[in-house]
């Protein structure tokens, strides 16, 4: 029983990772809100990142700075690590860009409702 | 300097766009932006062409470069083999014609925003999906690609923002899924190189859950990149609502890069082995492809905008391309690159012919192509001549490309896939045919057209302008009808491609063999 516990304890990372693609998926696919739909994607890839740095972590593992690793000082994988900080920036740029599309299509919705016709709204797009 | 060939081709239009962008994106520095946008895919296209020429001459027709120094197995090695140094030519000329269009009828005066920039950045990712020989770079690539097609959509008609952010939605979760799979084949496999992939995972147990796990999200996320059916959806709304020039890059060329990565990831990392291990995978990629072939025919069938049915025989004629991927053999994969390179030139040559059809006669639907054969000649000539390049009617391309895949599906005796190609022929003949008959043989709708179709593009370049300013709409005609020439230019290249396609495979042969390695 203590070992099946300790199992679990061991691969924590491993399963908030899947609960993080869950929920992020569940929101994505539940939620009707734009914006939510943004924070799902999110969540969904933050889940993938920490899947990667889980794979990455040694016991007893050291940041692996200019220093080669010994047997009884062994360092963490550096490669997953370098991949996340490029997939966040990726990250970074898909959410901006997203962002900045649901205030565009927000923006032309009140247009619609308010009756503006469509010249003007092409013109209210680029007013900054 | 061979070192920085590669390299170059990918940081280039990088360097482009930002020029661009200091250039100014609004409507004092919008001579200067498209300057240096088509000067910097001007270089590019010689640089690719260099690329081929060099990948041609040398003996085992890949061209490889390292970044940052690294052994390969560590660093991200970019690599070109003939079907990359061709992809890429292609990526750099159909973007520069792309961005001759958007100036000469100054597409996104309305909201302001310009593509040049977005194309070149377009551009650097295509280039990248097409050298890069490692998984996760790939990735970055397809997301930088991505990146710029989404934004492109945005720039389009009314109603773009929001099948731009469909298309974001969607393909941000294709492209996370592939992540997840790289994941697992990292954590399987301990590196990222695609070619060295193919040893170890060998090693690792073709068929081990691990490998068909990664194969499986891997695969997932690049369906909905090609796209396959039924992870099709977001297409057609993203391909229609956008302006012309971003429709042709989307259409012609996001597309190929999809449908590449997927060859990359399958043939490059899982390799043949993995295909012969697990014998349902082929077949089922090859349904798959079937099912879009069938279905994106059907529903283009059903479309009464142009620039729909367009987008939805992108759908179909892709999956043609994808039931060659999943045979496996040298012929099917032959036919597939064949018919990638062949629909990229057709379909772009299409949807630039479409666009000028709509600037010189206000014609967007079916209904609407009535007797436009003589109001615009030029466009609806290059326009059908595309059309049976599109159906596949000899000596075009599109015959060559779907001739190769039958073969294969023959030879693999899948009797099934034979038949779902000649009824895509069919169904490509019944979309295109409807449109044809009413070009040609339907009387205009009104006496009012008919009557003012003896100076069609005179009209044109004002009705184009118009958002551009008053600045000589004499001018501004002159420019728009010498775009006739990219329409008729697809149209010739689809026809000289076909006749010279032998060549075309011959020049492929290593590229093929490549991956069948």
């Amino acid at each position: 029983m203590i070992s099946v516990l300790e199992a679990y304890l061991d691969r924590l990372p491993y399963l908030a990772a899947v609960a993080l693609v869950a929920i992020g998926l569940g929101v994505l696919v539940g939620e009707r809100g734009r914006l939510k739909k943004v924070l799902g994607i999110n969540v969904f890839q933050t889940g993938i990142l920490l899947f990667l740095v889980a794979a990455a972590y040694r016991t007893g593992g050291r940041a692996p700075l200019a220093r080669p690793a010994t047997a009884d000082a062994p360092s963490v994988n550096p490669l997953p690590h370098v991949l996340v900080l490029t997939a966040i920036v990726v990250g970074v740029s898909l959410t901006a860009l997203a962002l900045a599309l649901v205030i565009r299509v927000r923006r032309e919705e009140t247009m619609a409702e308010e009756g503006v016709g469509e010249e003007t709204m092409g013109e209210g797009g680029e007013s900054v | 300097m061979s070192a920085l060939l590669l390299p170059a081709l990918v940081a280039l239009p990088v360097v482009g766009a930002a020029l661009a962008v200091l250039a100014g994106n609004r409507s004092a520095g919008n001579r200067l932006a498209g300057w240096i946008s088509g000067g910097t895919l001007a270089v590019q296209t010689l640089l690719a062409v260099a690329l081929a020429v060099r990948v041609g001459d040398s003996g085992a027709g890949t061209v490889r470069t390292v970044l940052g120094g690294f052994r390969p197995a560590v660093g991200v090695e970019l690599r070109a083999d003939p079907l990359a140094a061709l992809a890429v030519a292609l990526f750099a000329v159909v973007a520069l014609a792309a961005v001759w269009y958007a100036n000469a009828t100054a597409v996104g005066g309305k909201t302001g925003a310009r593509p040049d920039a977005l194309l070149l950045l377009l551009t650097a990712g295509l280039s990248g999906v097409a050298l890069t020989a490692d998984l996760f770079n790939l990735y970055v690539v397809l997301e930088i690609t991505g990146l710029a097609a989404y934004a492109l959509v945005a720039l389009g008609e009314r109603g773009s923002a929001r099948a731009a952010l469909r298309y974001l939605v969607v393909g941000t979760v294709g492209a996370s899924l592939y992540l997840l799979g790289v994941a697992y084949l990292y954590i399987s496999l301990g590196q990222l190189n695609i070619s060295k992939s193919n040893e170890f995972v060998s090693q690792v147990g073709l068929s081990s859950p691990l490998v068909l796990t990664a194969f499986a999200l891997a695969f997932v996320g690049l369906a909905v990149k090609i796209p396959l059916v039924p992870v099709h959806t977001w297409l057609p709304d993203a391909h229609a609502r956008a302006s012309v020039p971003a429709s042709v890059v989307l259409s012609a060329l996001v597309t190929t890069a999809g449908v590449y990565a997927f060859v990359k990831v399958l043939y490059g990392a899982f390799g043949v082995e993995f295909l012969s291990a697990n014998s349902a995978v082929g077949p089922l990629i090859s349904a798959l492809g079937a099912a879009s072939l069938l279905v994106g025919g059907a529903l283009a069938l059903r479309e009464s905008k142009i620039k729909r049915v367009l987008a939805y025989s992108t759908v179909s004629q892709l999956g043609i391309v994808v039931v060659g991927v999943g045979l496996g053999s040298r012929v099917g994969l032959t036919g597939a690159s064949v018919h990638l390179l062949g629909h990229a030139v057709t379909k772009a040559g299409l949807f630039f012919a479409a666009g000028l059809l709509a600037l010189a006669a206000d014609a967007k639907t079916v209904e609407e192509y009535a007797g436009i054969g003589n109001r615009a000649p030029v466009p609806s000539a290059a326009f059908a001549l595309l059309s049976l390049g599109m159906i596949g009617v000899p000596p075009t391309v599109g015959f060559a490309g779907k001739w190769y895949v039958l073969v294969a599906a023959a030879d693999a005796g899948s009797w099934l896939l034979v038949a779902a190609v000649l009824v895509s022929s069919l169904l490509s003949l019944a979309y295109f045919g409807r449109i044809l008959a009413r070009m040609y043989f339907a009387p205009p709708p009104d006496s009012d057209r008919a009557e003012s179709s003896d100076a069609p593009t005179g009209s044109v370049g004002a009705s184009g302008d118009s958002s551009g300013g008053p600045s000589g709409t004499v001018g501004a005609a002159n420019s728009v009808r010498a775009l006739d020439a990219l329409p008729v230019v697809a149209a010739l290249a689809t026809v000289a491609l076909g006749l010279s396609a032998s060549a075309l495979a011959q020049f492929l042969e290593p590229a093929i063999s490549g991956l069948l390695a």
